[in-house]
């Protein structure tokens, strides 16, 4: 039921912002461009109705059956990652591409639990070195930064 | 009749022969096999996978080259998907499902060796009469879809997106309704997303906030590089409480020579339900949105009734891995049909091709076959010549694929993740692109996570651009009433198959929970 409920806020959404966000003004043969986004949002709008519906018919037998979306402890570890990642394009920018992908390779191998310093090492170094083939193959020009 | 087949069977053998004399096409059929089987074969990895983050890598290649290459890495991860269900009984890829049924108690008695050679064997043999079959279908579609125009294209577009709907397995302890209505969610969720940037028609821009960046649209490698590949390394990597659980695998040893081989008399023993399986991947593959995962279960249920070894079917015969390899290798040959024909991509991977077409700056759809006969049908070519490429690959690195399963999944991840990122880079030069990646990327996540399906959001993705055309142009045709598209023949042709193929999908759906089941 949440999901049906949060997918109808979200077409509502939608919908209040395509007026907004789709200009009206260049109309051929009398079709609006606002059109084919509306009719997008009708059927999402419809079809998150359905799951609501559907959920609240199944009330009892989805009550009886308790099923665990994320695994112990996955909401944090996700949290993680995903900062991670989001530091990469951020490190790459300020200190270079070569720079970024190490720092946040190590992040990323640490928090998965590998500790042993000669590993960390030889997967470190071998990535950056299969990259550096393949910018060098691909004669890709890299950012400025520290280094590269 | 033959002079519709002449053309291209000579442009189809001329690139043969092109591959066959050019050691660079080699070079790149064989290492896009091993990677293809190697991605394949380790669990939580596919092909799609490795042909996303390959993709934007192919850029600098010539488009022959770069189609030819990452169809070897298709069709490698076909087979790879294999390995795994043998050797863990976990499937490497969806279409592998089935495979584990017979595959993994054959792994556990030690005839490994034996249940892997048998699906290669039986995969190569399914998707080569499959794809022979294209090459000879292709020109008379091509032929038949000139008669088709907007209104049909969307009539099509609809139905792909209600297919994928009508197939989708119930979520968890979830009804069909609510599935089906998920997977309509989802594609039009992909249809949504390609509304930001230009209108096709009227020349506007709409959903840019106000960014620049946003007004050319989003591209469809990052997009697909955070739906596919980054979301995959988030599920594993924040999913699995044990990052590394698969190190300690304990693979059984063969407990004679013969276990780890493949005789001729046991290759033909199988052959009825290689050419059972070959057909019904042949025809699933032809239909947009059913997949290989339906084939490989459906196939594997119907060899029950032909199997030499009924007794034992389904608790450890070659047959029944043969059948499941021939099904879902064979979705790979017809799938491209509906994919140069109409333009309409009949799974995740056709969608992912249509990336590559894309990315070298070609249009798909039904004249698509008609301008560019040099690519399709040397990329029909090529297709013969990766699956013997595959054989080869296959039986020569066996060992090496064998020991790729038990890679520490905490090390692999992480660089995958990493090489998403250089991927995007390569392709666009910019860092906007991280962030697309990383949004779309959580958002196949939670799409996963809660049961919409990530295929049928890209296929909207893809064909958002074809779907608002053909809907504006239907509005034109019909002056907006769209009862005189009852007055078309033609429509009414496409409404009819549409129909025919909803009601067999609806009994294939059927089946498939029913198998599924049991």
């Amino acid at each position: 039921m949440f999901l049906g409920i949060l997918s109808i806020i979200f077409c509502i959404m939608f919908l209040i912002l395509i007026p907004y966000q789709v200009s009206n003004i260049s109309q051929k043969y009398g079709i609006s461009p606002q059109n084919f986004p509306y009719i997008l949002g009708c059927v999402v709008l419809v079809c998150s109705i359905i799951l609501v519906v559907d959920s609240f018919r199944n009330k009892e037998q989805n009550r009886k059956i308790k099923i665990e979306i994320f695994s112990e402890n996955e909401k944090p570890r996700l949290l993680k990652y995903i900062v991670t990642f989001l530091l990469l394009p951020v490190l790459m920018e300020r200190l270079g591409f070569f720079v970024g992908i190490i720092i946040i390779l190590l992040i990323l191998l640490l928090i998965s639990g590998v500790r042993e310093k000669i590993t960390l090492i030889i997967t470190i170094s071998m990535t950056v070195i299969a990259i550096y083939s393949i910018i060098k193959f691909a004669q890709i020009n890299l950012v400025g930064g520290i280094l590269f | 009749m033959l002079d519709i087949l002449l053309e291209p069977l000579s442009i189809m053998f001329m690139s043969i022969g092109t591959i066959i004399i050019s050691p660079i096409y080699w070079f790149y059929i064989l290492f896009g096999s091993f990677i293809g089987i190697l991605f394949g074969a380790i669990p939580g990895l596919t092909g799609t996978t490795a042909v996303i983050i390959l993709l934007p890598m192919t850029f600098f290649l010539p488009l022959n080259l770069s189609l030819i290459f990452l169809l070897s890495i298709f069709k490698g991860g076909m087979f790879g998907g294999a390995i795994a269900s043998i050797l863990l009984g976990i499937p490497g890829s969806p279409g592998a499902v089935a495979t584990a049924f017979d595959g993994y108690p054959l792994g556990q008695e030690g005839k490994g060796g034996k249940a892997i050679k048998v699906a290669l064997f039986a995969s190569m043999q399914g998707d080569t009469m499959c794809s022979i079959f294209t090459v000879l279908a292709a020109p008379f579609v091509a032929v038949l879809v000139l008669y088709i125009s907007s209104p049909e294209i969307f009539l099509i577009i609809i139905a792909t997106l209600l297919f994928i709907g009508v197939l989708t397995t119930p979520y968890k302890n979830e009804s069909l309704v609510s599935s089906i209505s998920k997977a309509i969610i989802a594609g039009v969720g992909g249809i949504m997303v390609t509304l930001i940037g230009m209108d096709p028609i009227f020349g506007t821009y709409r959903f840019c906030f106000g960014n620049y960046r946003l007004t050319g649209g989003l591209d469809l490698i990052p997009v697909f590089l955070g739906l596919f590949g980054l979301s995959q390394v988030l599920t594993i990597l924040a999913g699995t409480k044990d990052v590394n659980n698969l190190k300690k695998i304990h693979l059984p040893k063969p407990k004679k020579p013969s276990d780890a081989k493949l005789s001729l008399k046991e290759y033909l023993f199988c052959q009825r339900v290689i050419r059972l399986g070959s057909l019904i991947g042949g025809l699933f593959g032809i239909i947009p949105g059913i997949g290989c995962n339906a084939a490989g279960l459906v196939s594997h249920a119907q060899g029950r009734r032909i199997a030499r070894d009924k007794k034992n079917y389904g608790k450890g015969v070659i047959e029944g891995v043969a059948v499941c390899e021939s099904a879902n290798s064979a979705v790979y040959g017809t799938n491209l049909l509906p994919l140069v024909t109409l333009g309409i991509p009949g799974s995740a991977e056709a969608a992912v091709l249509i990336g590559a077409f894309l990315m070298h700056g070609l249009q798909i759809g039904p004249l698509f076959i008609k301008n560019e006969p040099e690519i399709v049908y040397s990329m029909f070519g090529g297709m013969l010549v990766i699956n013997l490429a595959i054989l080869f690959v296959g039986i020569i690195a066996l060992p090496i694929f064998i020991k790729a399963i038990s890679l520490p999944k905490n090390i692999l991840f992480p660089i995958i993740g990493i090489l998403i990122f250089v991927g995007t880079f390569v392709s666009q030069h910019n860092f906007f692109n991280f962030w697309v990646v990383i949004v779309f990327g959580i958002i196949g996540y939670l799409m996963d996570k809660f049961g919409f399906s990530v295929p049928a959001f890209c296929i909207g993705f893809v064909l958002g651009h074809y779907a608002e055309t053909g809907y504006n142009h239907t509005l034109i045709i019909t002056h907006k009433n769209f009862l005189e598209l009852f007055s078309r023949p033609v429509f009414l042709v496409v409404l009819a198959i549409v129909i025919m193929m909803m009601v067999l999908m609806k009994g294939i759906n059927t089946k498939q929970d029913k198998l599924k089941e049991e």
